[in-house]
């Protein structure tokens, strides 16, 4: 479960945009390979101009935790 | 810079519109309250459409008809032979910098191509535009009424300027979705795999050890490296020597048995050998399938999961049952299902909340789910899916295969209480089988090997526990695999799953507090503007649901009792009143990227007293100019008491007025700026002999240029004038100006020389007798195209009474100031 190192909220002084982006960075500090994988849809996914490419977003998140999987600890043989 | 104002709008080809080659036109102004008037059918709805096309692609009543209503052919104008619609926008921005215009067109088929003067993003503009109070009528405020809770609080949503924030949330909502996140990782079916290659990877395991103690004769140690277990393999077979040569320079794994089974044939009798050696594979065989029976605990257990699986499930009532409660849950917690112990199916009442009923039989679902998972691990742990070896080795031909009919029921948790104990039964028979098999192959084998020579019938026993043993291992490591890469697999899953659901929780939690943050500000001055609107002892309430979509309308106040249901006693007029309040309060907080709200025929519901007041508090509490902050305010309205009242207004310097003419056939005429536009249709319609055509032109040419005559000249006009009687309007104006004229005259100071004196006389005669008398009395057989020509020209010359040239000489034409100076 990640830790909420920092907190986010949204904040009325900011454009949409601004607020996700600033929602993005706390993101990063929760996993920051998903996080950037996320980052590159969230704004589209904001819209409601078409329907969400859910297959596609997930396929990315899973292949952007090949990319730096620390939790991930080899299994060995044996029963 | 941060938003749009709307300076004109141009349509040609669209819905009512038909104005071929020659679009129809209208401006506004940004510094103004602008208000356009028609009557019904002339095509004001047609503007509303038309802009609502251009900023969200649609048009909702068309969108909503059936498909067979083909109702995308009716965006187009069905007499205009281009089949193209065309749609602009003149925009200014909010700081007077940037002007464009966004055109939008649309073709027979219903492609839509966008583009913009400037260099702008057309598109982008337009999807500024797009906010939920740009376009207001009575349908949306209806419907912000009657919506349930939750689509009410999803509409809200985009009024609290929280829409695209609620789409991502929905967006995060579907992604994390458990049902969704499932399906797409196919985790069931990974998990699944986990579960049977654990299982194999156990069974492999434990043949090995069986193996490897016939080979060697002894038994695994704790802690023996697996190289050393294969290396003591290898060496006990090499250790035979008929044996050793087909051992040598081969590690375990490669040393063929089939190899070492027949050098021990060539060493002796090959039949009885052979037949040895497919004894001994027999026997482990069904070692190996009785070996995996459940035993008489994991029985017991699956059995009473069963029991309490039946019991569970016939509490249930079945799927149909499951929809009706909660189906019924959902209406009777709905806020307006006031009396809970109400049956909504047969409006019976109970003694208690039926909430709690549907609750309680709802949860007897959970207990079959609950159960069934017990029932489908315990099918697992206690190796009931390893049954199938069994019965492929003790079930007869002719006998159904009872395990293959329920494994699948069995492994997901859904298998009766009577069908498990047939299960068990039939388990039992064939394991009674298989072990009697064992004693008998058992006993033939012992009888084969007394026959044969110790030494050789070691060999080929041996032989044949090295090639399970290599099978065992060739398994064994199979399962391994498949288990790392899936857990692996899972692990990232999971990763992802904890990620999205972390997004999800985090963000929908901040866009509640936005939510009731924005709320909290809306609500008094929602209440303010109500206040002002209906002037009663009704105090209007929102109540956003902690942590839910959910948005609830009620009364705080109605005259003396509090929290009432506003649905169940607000007229049609107190429920407009209540939405529209709730609109103009958003949008004059949480306005986006327009600056500019068009509102058609909003006050259908109400008298004219709260017309008035509903007027005023857009006025002075909402829009521009009063408000500078403010949002630019277009109203469309077919009203013709509302009309007087724009008319009225337009005497004061912060409104303008105009009205439109024509039909969808021909087309539309504004009449502000191009009423010399109107005057030549007059001519023409008077030339074709058109005369009821033309005489309705005329009258809305008489009231403009009057009108204009009491604006620029600042005639005082009587407040009540604009409820006056329809066909006796423009008679009050001209009396209003003939008498503003007699008080400046005996006052000594009218700006009119003698001539224009004279001629106001004349021509008011002219228009009141020829025309003004006629029409207020419904004898329009009365006129003809003479008369009705020399009307038009009483009423240039009754205009030119107002006016002076200047400079002297010029020929150009400015109204006096007023009725005393230039």
């Amino acid at each position: 479960m990640p830790s909420d190192q920092t907190s986010f909220d949204i904040d009325d002084e900011l454009t949409v945009d601004q607020n996700l982006e600033s929602f993005v960075r706390h993101l990063k500090v929760i996993d920051e390979p998903l996080a950037d994988c996320l980052s590159a849809v969230i704004q589209n996914m904001s819209l409601d101009t078409e329907e969400l490419p859910k297959g596609d977003i997930l396929r990315d998140l899973f292949n952007a935790t090949a990319l730096k999987d620390d939790s991930a600890a080899p299994s060995g043989e044996g029963d | 810079m941060s938003g749009w104002y709307l300076e004109e709008i141009s349509v040609e080809g669209f819905r009512g519109i038909n104005n071929e080659g020659d679009p129809f036109k209208i401006s506004f102004k940004p510094d103004h309250v602008n208000s356009v008037s028609a009557q019904n059918g002339i095509g004001k709805t047609s503007i509303y459409d038309a802009v609502s096309y251009a900023i969200t692609g649609g048009i909702p009543k068309l969108d909503k008809l059936p498909n067979s209503e083909r109702a995308t052919s009716y965006y187009l104008n069905r007499f205009h032979p281009a089949s193209v619609g065309t749609v602009s926008l003149s925009l200014l921005s909010d700081d007077g910098a940037t002007s464009t215009v966004v055109t939008v067109q649309r073709d027979s088929n219903g492609n839509r191509i966008v583009s913009a003067t400037g260099g702008v993003d057309g598109e982008a503009i337009l999807s500024d535009l797009n906010r939920e109070f740009v376009l207001l009528d009575g349908p949306t405020f209806q419907d912000f009424i009657d919506l349930s809770p939750q689509n009410r609080g999803r509409s809200f949503s985009g009024l609290l300027g929280l829409k695209r924030y609620s789409t991502l949330r929905q967006s995060l909502s579907a992604l994390a979705n458990t049902t969704t996140f499932n399906n797409h990782f196919r985790v069931g079916v990974k998990q699944d795999t986990l579960r049977q290659n654990k299982s194999r990877a156990k069974s492999a395991s434990s043949g090995l050890r069986e193996a490897y103690k016939v080979l060697t004769d002894e038994e695994i140690a704790e802690g023996q490296s697996g190289d050393e277990i294969l290396a003591k393999a290898h060496r006990a077979l090499a250790e035979i020597p008929i044996l050793a040569k087909i051992c040598e320079g081969r590690t375990f794994e490669e040393v063929d048995p089939s190899a070492c089974v027949a050098a021990a044939k060539e060493a002796e009798d090959s039949k009885s050998h052979e037949k040895l050696a497919a004894l001994i594979r027999d026997l482990a065989a069904l070692q190996k399938a009785v070996a995996a029976v459940p035993d008489d605990g994991s029985v017991t257990k699956l059995l009473s999961l069963a029991k309490d699986r039946d019991e569970a499930l016939a509490k249930t009532q079945g799927d149909i049952f499951q929809q009706l409660f909660a189906v019924g849950k959902s209406i009777v917690s709905d806020e307006n299902w006031h009396d809970k112990s109400i049956c909504p199916a047969c409006d019976r009442a109970g003694d208690n909340s039926l909430v709690d009923v549907f609750d309680e039989k709802l949860s007897a679902f959970d207990s079959v789910t609950t159960v069934s998972k017990q029932l489908a691990s315990e099918w697992q742990t206690g190796s009931w899916g390893q049954l199938a070896l069994l019965e492929n080795l003790a079930c007869a031909p002719d006998e159904v295969k009872l395990f293959a009919v329920h494994e699948r029921t069995g492994a997901d948790g859904d298998i009766s209480e009577t069908k498990l104990h047939q299960l068990v039964e039939w388990i039992k028979l064939l394991a009674e089988r298989a072990n009697n098999k064992i004693k008998e192959l058992s006993s033939e084998k012992s009888e084969l090997e007394s026959k044969l020579p110790d030494r050789l019938t070691v060999v080929v026993e041996k032989s044949e526990a090295a090639r399970r043993m290599q099978s065992e291992l060739f398994n064994y490591r199979m399962a391994k695999e498949i288990i790392k890469a899936t857990e692996d697999e899972l692990r990232r899953i999971e990763r992802v799953r904890v990620f999205l659901n972390y997004v999800k929780d985090k963000f929908s939690a901040s866009e509640a507090k936005a939510g009731t943050r924005r709320l909290a500000a809306i609500e008094p001055k929602m209440r303010e503007m109500f206040a002002a609107i209906m002037f009663e002892e009704i105090v209007p309430a929102l109540t956003k649901k902690p942590g839910s979509e959910e948005l609830s309308i009620s009364l705080a106040q109605f005259w003396s009792l509090k929290n009432i249901s506003a649905r169940a006693v607000l007229s049609e007029s107190f429920r407009n009143a209540f939405a529209i309040s709730v609109y103009l309060a958003a949008a004059s907080l949480y306005g986006g990227g327009a600056k500019f709200l068009i509102l058609d025929d909003i006050t259908s519901s109400f008298d004219s007293g709260h017309q008035v007041h509903l007027m005023e508090v857009i006025r002075r509490q909402f829009a521009r100019p009063e408000v500078p902050d403010g949002p630019q305010v277009i109203l469309l309205s077919h009203d013709t008491a509302l009309e007087k009242l724009f008319n009225r207004n337009t005497v004061d310097h912060d409104w303008w007025h105009q009205s439109i003419s024509g039909n969808a056939v021909t087309s539309l005429v504004a009449q502000n700026e191009t009423s010399d536009k109107i005057r030549t249709e007059i001519m023409d319609l008077l030339r074709l002999g058109k005369l009821s055509d033309a005489a309705y032109r005329l009258r809305h040419y008489l009231e403009f240029k009057l009108n204009e005559v009491i604006s620029k000249v600042k005639i005082p006009v009587p407040v009540n004038i604009v409820f006056n009687d329809d066909k006796r309007m423009v008679g009050n104006l001209i009396s209003a100006i003939e008498a503003a004229v007699e008080l400046n005259e005996k006052a000594g100071q009218l700006i009119l020389d003698q001539q224009q004196r004279n001629s106001l006389n004349l021509t008011v005669a002219a228009i009141v007798g020829n025309f003004v008398s006629h029409w207020s009395t419904g004898q329009t057989h009365m006129f003809t195209a003479g008369a009705l020509r020399g009307v038009v020209v009483a009423i240039d010359d009754f205009a030119k009474c107002f006016q002076y040239e200047k400079p002297a000489g010029s020929g150009i034409f400015e109204y006096y100031k007023n009725l005393s100076s230039k």
